[in-house]
């Protein structure tokens, strides 16, 4: 059971949202290369831990909440809108990876 | 000009379904035993227009709908403002809402020219939704039997609405009085196996049909 905190609805069942994806990917330039944008398209790292995703409350306000979930224990760590900035974002497991 | 043509009056989804009486269980001990415990009908025919603006706009929006129908938008999310047998204002969304009353009238005509110059969207679900009044002492459990969302009076009380699944039918629940009372707007093409479904977690409890 994962109840997802919806910055509009307060907390919900998850069987009301619809997994978006990966919110962790930034959208390159333009003109950025063809393996960059395979890579921003395609290419999906699967981490065991915290993981920051987008999810839309499609059964209720449609509004899309950005989710840091764990991925090993479903634990909802923060919610908020896309253009939040998460207060446990920096948890995010490929954040982690990044900088070791 | 373009000609203007009205359509036949709306048929009920539920006409081969709603049969008015007295069902269930009405024993003299336990659920039932003062009476049937819900009491379930259709309110119809509905008027039901879906406003929208940008975010930002909610402000504005709700001004320009109280100047169109005479009442604003109630403050915060998963509100509703005006009366059950008025025009009513309901929250689906940001910078969204239901405006919804039982049909008198061309709502969608009275609120369009009002909402135009919003650039959202202005959509007539009046043919699209069917709306349930589910009432009575056992209601709140008929309603825990099927949806996920915390029904209790100290979260969703008069005034307050919410958009889940019930019995795995998308709908918009509001709470309009203390018996509890709630109106369930559910798509049309639902509305039929969302009626058996209520019908059926409601027989244990005595079942009005009005």
């Amino acid at each position: 059971m994962i109840i997802i905190d919806c910055p509009y609805c307060g907390p919900r069942d998850h069987a009301e949202f619809t997994y978006v994806g990966d919110a962790a990917r930034t959208r390159p330039a333009e003109d950025a290369s063809q393996a960059t944008w395979f890579d921003y398209v395609y290419l999906r790292d699967n981490p065991r831990g915290p993981h920051l995703e987008y999810w839309q409350h499609s059964s209720g306000c449609r509004a899309m909440v950005k989710v840091l979930r764990d991925t090993s224990s479903h634990r909802v760590l923060a919610c908020g809108l896309p253009a939040d900035q998460l207060e446990a974002e920096q948890l995010e497991a490929g954040h982690l990876e990044a900088g070791q | 000009m373009a000609e203007t043509r009205t359509l036949p009056p709306r048929r009920s989804a539920l006409v081969s379904a709603l049969k008015p009486g007295t069902f269930g269980t009405l024993g003299s001990d336990g659920p039932g035993s003062d009476g049937p415990g819900v009491t379930l009908s259709e309110r119809h025919p509905m008027s039901v227009v879906q406003v929208e603006g940008r975010i930002g706009q909610e402000a504005a929006l709700g001004d320009a709908l109280e100047t169109a129908i005479g009442i604003h938008p109630a403050d915060g999310f998963n509100r509703v403002s005006g009366d059950e047998d008025g025009p009513r204002i309901l929250w689906v969304g940001p910078c969204r809402w239901y405006v919804a009353e039982p049909e008198s009238r061309d709502l969608y005509g009275a609120l369009r020219p009002a909402m135009g110059k919003f650039g959202g969207a202005t959509v007539d679900l009046s043919s699209g939704r069917t709306v349930f009044r589910l009432s009575g002492h056992d209601a709140r459990r008929v309603l825990a039997k099927g949806c996920s969302l915390d029904t209790h009076s100290s979260t969703f009380g008069p005034g307050a609405c919410g958009q889940t699944g019930l019995f795995h039918v998308s709908v918009l629940i509001a709470c309009v009085d203390e018996a509890p009372t709630y109106e369930i707007y559910a798509a049309r093409g639902y509305a039929l196996s969302l009626w058996e479904s209520l019908v059926d977690a409601s027989m244990e409890y005595g079942l009005r049909v009005d």
